[in-house]
């Protein structure tokens, strides 16, 4: 009749993705009170990115942020206590956990896993060394912290109301909205400059250029894609954005995967962007489908270390 | 409406003599899924006691025949049981039990404001402390909480020093609905994780009172 389990419980594992992100929200009412310049602004905002970042990937499991060299480590992560004497539970560095992250989450893009790695280092600076990396450091890292922020926020159904208050959520719209601007007109300006030098080019050096680059892409793994500065062939290369899918087409093997772009290189004209934000201000941002084709018996039979022989016996 | 109902529309059911010759877990098992919590017992069996009998560890410990404040159960902990259920032994007409549905709260105060105080346990749990937001969110339905104990629950920041004030006054002004546990089996189910619940002061020391507390983890 009685339930011996419990739906209540006394205290929240301390790598649960709710402990984790109600620590990130402890760091972000730190932040609230001092001026956007404060070095103590900069440090907690580094905790608060860190944090967040291990919620997110806890919400997937606790058990991605274990230390994966001792197992005692993944037995706590399950909600288990070790019996290793003078067990410390260790978790998996920021390093990793963002790695994990961009596999995992598509809109983690590159380039926040780059900022949020940058950021986090900083901390590290903080802490293990004698210079003052968040003194003085230009508030220009706040629309990319605030765009981390955001990304790893709506993996875990929330947005950025919840952890900055609607004051301050609002001012980090804008200036995510301000950091997409910025990133289009660069990348404009980028394409308008290679297309002047593209067009000082002669006519047969233009065409040996652009047979050129039809090889080049053929030959390169990636997704081809016009040239917005010398419309020559050029590639868009990405990463998974999705766990690939398989169908039998007769004997082979087709595995289809949605992939996310993250650069893009023309060998014709030399430009090369990276970077979703950017690649999307140009309209090269679009997801993409990388097909694979494979022999299906190569695809699934194990590989046999003498298949040129006759089966194994026993005979002399 | 089944008592489900009432608590699903309302946050409580009071039903007066609930199967009254029932021992206390067959009449909880009649309305849900008891559950025994860590280190308490399935039934826990409440009587006035003055300050001076018990330990601090306790509502009576703190505020002895006085009233109870307004609070949820259990607050303090990380996931705190999900129903509770009141019911009669032995009843005092003098004695009222207090509910205030706590979706009022969060209509007056903010989901947002509350979902953004972080609280913390008075005392180390399980060896240490951990942050305990008032207003739990969720995304699946019927899942959110509202936690609340002026006692048990300590601001962890200066932004839920605030807000703790804010919602003190906000108990202090509000007029909770009050019923009184007179007869044997009366009862009273609460969603501990939506509704406050409170006592009012025991007039006469001698009180005959007695009260069974059960938690449930889900209702049938």
């Amino acid at each position: 009749m009685t339930k011996k389990t419990t739906s209540a419980s006394k205290a929240a594992h301390p790598w649960s993705s709710e402990a984790l992100l109600t620590k990130a929200l402890r760091y972000a009412q730190e932040m609230q009170p001092l001026s956007r310049e404060d070095w103590r602004f900069g440090l907690s905002s580094a905790f608060v990115l860190e944090f967040l970042a291990r919620s997110a990937l806890a919400a997937a499991s606790p058990v991605l942020l274990a230390d994966p060299k001792d197992w005692n480590n993944i037995y706590f992560a399950l909600g288990r206590q070790p019996t290793a004497q003078k067990f410390i539970p260790k978790s998996i560095d920021a390093s990793s956990v963002l790695t994990r992250l961009r596999d995992i989450l598509p809109a983690f893009t590159t380039e926040l896993e780059g900022f949020a790695a940058q950021h986090i280092n900083r901390r590290n600076e903080e802490l293990h060394a004698g210079s003052i990396p968040f003194e003085g450091l230009p508030t220009t890292w706040l629309a990319p912290f605030y765009q981390t922020c955001q990304v790893l926020l709506a993996s875990m159904s929330r947005d950025l109301e919840y952890l900055f208050g609607t004051d301050e959520a609002a001012l980090a719209e804008k200036l995510i909205v301000a950091l997409r601007d910025e990133s289009a007109k660069a990348v404009q300006k980028s394409i308008s400059a290679r297309k002047t030098v593209w067009e000082t080019n002669d006519e047969t050096e233009r065409k040996n250029l652009i047979q050129k680059a039809t090889v080049w892409a053929t030959k390169h793994h990636g997704h081809r894609v016009t040239c917005p500065a010398c419309a020559s062939e050029a590639l868009v290369i990405g990463t998974a954005a999705a766990a690939p899918v398989k169908r039998l087409e007769g004997d082979l093997i087709v595995e289809v995967q949605d992939h996310l772009p993250a650069k893009f290189e023309c060998v014709a004209c030399g430009l090369k962007i990276a970077g979703l934000s950017q690649l999307t201000a140009c309209g090269l941002g679009a997801t993409y489908m990388s097909t694979s084709t494979y022999d299906a018996a190569d695809y699934y039979a194990p590989e046999d270390q003498h298949e040129e022989f006759e089966g194994d016996n026993n005979e002399y | 409406m089944t008592p489900k109902q009432l608590v699903e529309q309302q946050g409580y059911a009071f039903v007066p003599a609930f199967y009254p010759d029932f021992e206390p877990v067959a009449a909880a098992a009649a309305l849900g899924v008891p559950e025994q919590v860590d280190g308490l017992r399935l039934v826990q069996e409440l009587l006035p006691t003055t300050l001076n009998l018990t330990t601090p560890n306790t509502y009576s410990g703190n505020f002895g025949l006085g009233a109870f404040p307004l609070h949820t159960d259990l607050a303090h902990w990380a996931r705190p049981p999900r129903y509770l259920m009141l019911r009669c032994a032995i009843g005092d007409q003098d004695a009222h039990t207090q509910v205030v549905d706590g979706l009022s709260l969060v209509a007056d105060v903010g989901s947002s404001t509350l979902a953004r105080c972080l609280a913390r346990p008075r005392r180390p749990m399980m060896g240490s402390f951990q942050l305990l937001p008032i207003w739990q969110d969720s995304s699946e339905p019927n899942q959110q909480l509202i936690r609340w104990d002026s006692i048990y629950l300590k601001p962890a920041n200066g932004y839920a020093q605030i807000i703790f004030r804010h919602i003190a006054g906000w108990l202090s002004g509000t007029q909770p609905m009050t019923m009184v546990l007179l007869n044997e089996g009366d009862t009273l189910l609460l969603d501990n994780w939506r509704v406050l619940h409170g006592r009012s002061p025991i007039q006469k020391p001698a009180s005959p009172r007695r009260i069974h507390r059960l938690y449930l983890s889900s209702l049938t």
